[in-house]
């Protein structure tokens, strides 16, 4: 058997090398026999002759020799797949609407897959990851340095400043000053991490030590700040206004511990280094006193014996070393992407949706195989007839499949790689690592792995079907070739129904998404941010809060005269996230409030003319002047939610109240001078938080870095006025990109809107290809059918009823896979829940526009055929037969 | 002499390759001469079935091909009967012994 196999493979691979062996075989046959005949005295001329006659046929004997050689089986398919092209070839209109539907179905596929291989599948590029841990609540220097010593079950432990405000460093030299995030970490962080630089090395362990100023600059940095250039390597890199030599650039793929992260340097060159490697065990400063760390675990060793061992090492420093700054448990996490839940969900939801999508693909595509089929009903009748089995008939026909898949899955592979770019384009930038998507080993595989399953899919049922054909009854039933119709029928029924039923699910999850879009941009948002300019300007570490103050003031002064400008003001956060729980420690007249009564509370400082510029409303009392100083008792704006919670149904004007911090200025008594209406600036989405607004010269600690300007007319045409302007003040600010308020806005819903209309976009695709679906049955049927519509007609059948009859047909089908759809609806978009806003996942009106919707297109799907129908003649349908 | 020779019946070339084989590798002219000349010319391979027989042979595994240097230095396409050829030669042989004696018996009876 194993030599048949070798034999069969050596005459296929090395087909030109048996065919030469073989000729040389023969040759030397027929030498030998001439050379026989002319020593038996035959002159070489005549000897020749007789030889040659004695051969016979050469190519004849040659062919009989590769019979033998059984290159058949393969050779078989060869000719099947011929045989299926040129099946294709002959029905263009057929194959390029399967093969374009097919390809649409499979491009998306991959092309959403790409995106979910490079932001979720894709290992995050370090040595052997399943072993990284980290701890996400860190821990105090010491304690790491404990744990390190104490456990067994890490190879290696490296530390790093968690991603904060500590972390953040202003970048100068040349070009524009920019505040980034820094990467601090040990030594050890990279040799752990297992990813060597791209270019240059890594720092040492004595160069930890010596808080040696050299930094690994990002893939991102060096493009923007060397220009990618190789000799990067050796130049400075000011940083904190101090100069860092460069020794190594890192590959684009590493993004740790943050994907904003700009650089790695020593540990021990963080300017709070000292503050926090020194472990004041009796001041509880919580959060900023703790680090992050990861860890590499040892060969066998589990998440779980990592977790125990952890948790006992940290009550055993409890009990023998107390210190307040310590979590009661240690987290032990593996290491993976960081990826935003709504994000996660939203790429599973599209992905849902390309499989829907390629599912109807399938289904019309079988549904096309089946019509075809019916059609060569008499062709596979006398096959049959002729000898040909069952499996050779279902071979051949599902060859035919595969030759179509194969060509989709090409022209789908095409579509990807421009679907991916249009992704990339058009997404929000928050998706870590998706620029990185694209058509690589995997997706290719996956594409392949879809189109296997589409021939599957849509080319088994069919051929099935098909190849039970009876011969006879085929073949009497003369030239229609209505081949095993009912089965045909019921298939195709069948097919359009699960299409609609599919339909039916994307659109209502797309309508439910549609409407969420719709109610958040109809939201109100407490002020007016058309034509609002904002820049954020901030000041490198160390400059004084006086120079900071004094900058404010003349930025405000200068940009006031800028002609043309309405408003000018100034804030502290202008876009923050949503605020933490606070409260006031003490109302006027009104018991005190404890901890646990907390809700969302801001302070904000403002300067200028802040509430102008943003067109907030002001709903009682007064806003802020020049007259409220510093040496008069402190006043304060604050807004409806925080009036509601602390003087509801009173007048909060000159109620009095005390901040939550005695240490601060918040020990004054503050009285409320005026009340605006809520804004939402920190998003559409966000509920109402309770404000504060301190006045900047009452509130003197506080810098107002965020800038807002009221203009008239198209606020971008003064960007650039407003950056040089500032730029020109102090030359060493950083200064953040002018943008709109509306811009900002927008950014903020931009996930949102995105992943709205990509569902729009799919279910729209799959809502085409459910009506085509479903035109191509009732028009299938509908010409099965003109015999009967002809007698019927003969009979007195009206036009009219013939087209109800059609319509109520396809209705029907419409109509069982609106139900099923619904029921589906129903269930899924439970799941869309998180992403909902403003309507709830069962939305009444979502669902009946969706069933109007199906309805209306059913309707316009059968019309077509139904007018046919309606046209017949029947004195022509009826000689037909 | 054209008359004494007759046509192979079916499925016999098989066994006088494999026979030939048994005695010595040989490459395909020298079988068919070897087939003729042991047959005293009465039997004649032709080239038209010759080569089928030995690549379908080859292809069951029952002889191997190498390429070898013939009498006079060319080379040549020399088949060696494999182990499995071996034993189906026996069989072979062993079935057409019956066969040609059941034969004989049919034939001599009255």
């Amino acid at each position: 058997m194993r030599s048949d196999l070798l034999y069969r493979l050596r005459a296929l691979v090395r087909r030109n090398t048996v065919e030469v062996e073989l000729d040389e075989e023969l040759r030397f046959h027929f030498d030998e026999q001439v050379e026989k005949y002319v020593q038996a005295g035959l002159s070489l001329g005549e000897a020749t002759r007789r030889a040659r006659l004695n051969f016979g046929g050469l190519e004849q004997l040659k062919e009989e020799c590769r019979d033998v050689r059984g290159v058949s089986v393969v050779e078989s398919i060869a000719q099947d797949a011929r045989y299926a092209c040129r099946t294709l070839r002959k029905s263009p209109a057929f194959s390029v609407i399967a093969a374009l539907t097919l390809a649409l179905g499979i491009g998306a596929n991959t092309a959403i897959f790409s995106v979910i291989e490079a932001v979720m599948l894709r290992p995050l590029g370090y040595k052997d990851p399943g072993r990284l841990v980290h701890f996400p609540d860190g821990a105090t220097y010491t304690d790491f340095e404990r744990w390190k010593s104490q456990s067994q079950v890490f190879e290696d432990m490296a530390i790093y400043f968690r991603n904060s405000g500590r972390s953040r460093v202003t970048l100068t030299g040349a070009g524009e000053p920019e505040s980034v995030q820094g990467g601090f970490v040990s030594a050890n962080f990279f040799p752990l991490m297992g990813v060597p630089p791209a270019l240059g090395r890594w720092f040492t362990p004595i160069e930890e030590k010596r808080r040696e100023r050299i930094v690994v600059l990002s893939d991102g940095l060096w493009k923007r700040r060397f220009g990618a250039s190789s000799d990067a390597v050796g130049k400075a890199l000011q940083i904190d206004g101090m100069s860092f030599q460069v020794i190594g650039v890192m590959p684009a793929i590493f993004q740790f511990p943050a994907r904003n992260v700009q650089f790695w340097t020593p540990i021990t060159t963080n300017r709070y280094w000292g503050e926090v490697v020194s472990s004041d065990v009796n001041h509880d400063r919580g959060f900023w006193v703790r680090w992050e760390a990861v860890g590499r675990l040892r060969q066998g060793v589990t998440l779980v014996q990592a977790q125990a061992e952890m948790t006992a090492i940290n009550s055993r420093l409890e009990r023998e070393a107390p210190d307040p700054n310590r979590l009661s448990s240690i987290q032990v996490v593996p290491l993976r992407v960081d990826l935003n839940g709504n994000t996660r969900l939203a790429i599973y939801v599209l992905f849902a949706a390309v499989c829907c999508i390629l599912l109807i693909a399938c289904s019309n595509v079988a549904n096309l195989v089946l019509a075809r089929g019916a059609a060569r009903g008499r062709e596979m009748a006398v096959r049959t007839a002729l000898g040909a089995g069952r499996s050779r008939l279902i071979r051949q026909l599902f060859t035919e499949s595969a030759v179509l898949a194969l060509f989709s899955g090409c022209l789908g592979l095409g579509l990807a790689a421009f679907g991916i770019r249009a992704l990339i384009a058009y997404a929000p930038p928050d998706i870590s690592r998706l620029e990185q998507a694209g058509i690589d080993l995997g997706v290719l595989g996956f594409a392949v792995a879809v189109s296997a399953l589409a021939a599957i899919v849509f080319g088994l049922a069919p051929a099935w079907t098909l190849s039970r054909s009876d011969p006879n009854e085929s073949l009497k039933s003369g030239t229609r070739g209505a081949t095993g119709a009912a089965g045909i029928v019921r298939m195709r029924g069948l097919l359009v129904v699960l299409e609609f039923a599919l339909s039916v699910t994307l659109l209502t999850g797309a309508g439910l998404l549609v409407r969420s879009l719709i109610a958040l941009e109809a939201v109100d948002l407490g002020f007016r941010p058309e034509h609002v300019l904002t820049m954020q300007i901030t000041l490198p570490a160390g400059a004084s809060e006086a120079r900071g103050h004094e900058l404010d003031e003349l930025t405000l002064a200068r940009v006031r005269s800028i002609p043309n400008v309405q408003a000018v003001g100034a804030i502290n956060g202008l876009f923050e996230g949503q605020p933490g729980d606070f409260g006031v420690r003490i109302v006027e007249g009104r018991a005190p409030e404890g901890q646990t009564g907390w809700a969302p509370l801001k302070w904000n400082t403002v300067r200028g003319d802040y509430f102008q510029a943003m067109g907030a409303r002001l709903l009682r009392g007064r806003l802020f002047t020049e007259q409220d100083g510093g040496d008069v008792p402190p006043v304060a704006v604050v807004d409806e939610a925080m009036a509601r919670r602390y003087w509801p149904h009173e007048d909060p004007i000159g109620k009095r109240f005390k901040g939550f911090d005695k240490r601060g200025h918040n020990d004054d008594w503050s009285t409320v001078i005026g009340v605006v209406e809520g804004m939402r600036r920190h998003g559409r989405e966000q509920k109402l938080a309770a404000h504060v607004y301190e006045w900047y010269q009452q509130a003197p600690d506080l810098r107002t870095p965020d800038l807002v300007v009221r203009t008239a007319g198209d606020p971008k045409v003064f960007a650039a006025t407003l950056h040089n302007l500032v730029r020109g003040l102090d030359a060493t600010a950083i200064l953040s990109p002018v943008t709109t308020v509306e811009q900002q806005l927008s950014d903020q819903i931009a996930p949102r809107r995105f992943q709205t209309w990509l569902l729009s976009l799919f279910s729209l695709i799959a809502l085409v290809l459910a009506s085509v679906g479903i035109y191509g049955v009732m028009h299938y049927s509908v010409a099965q059918r003109t015999h009967e519509v002809g007698i019927r007609m003969a009979l007195g059948a009206r036009p009219a009823s013939v087209v109800r009859m059609v319509i109520g047909q396809g209705l029907l089908l419409a109509a069982i896979g609106l139900g099923a759809g619904l029921v589906g609806a129903w269930w899924l978009t439970r799941l869309l829940s998180s992403l909902l806003f403003g309507v709830t996942a069962s939305d009444p009106v979502t669902f009946a526009a969706v069933s109007i919707l199906l309805v209306v297109v059913a309707i316009l799907a059968s019309s077509i055929p139904a007018w046919r129908a309606a046209r017949v003649d029947p004195i022509a349908a009826l000689r037909c037969e | 002499m054209a008359d004494e020779r007759i046509d192979l019946p079916q499925g016999t070339l098989d066994l006088l390759i494999l026979k030939t084989l048994a005695l010595q590798p040989q490459h395909g002219w020298a079988i068919s001469e070897r087939i003729q000349q042991i047959s005293s010319d009465v039997l004649q391979v032709q080239q038209g079935s010759l080569y089928p027989a030995l690549h379908r042979l080859e292809r069951r595994g029952w002889i191997k091909a190498r390429w070898g240097v013939s009498e006079n230095n060319r080379r040549a396409r020399y088949y060696a009967l494999t182990p499995a050829g071996r034993k189906q030669l026996g069989t072979e042989t062993g079935a057409w012994r019956k066969l040609s004696a059941a034969v004989a018996q049919v034939l001599d009876m009255g």
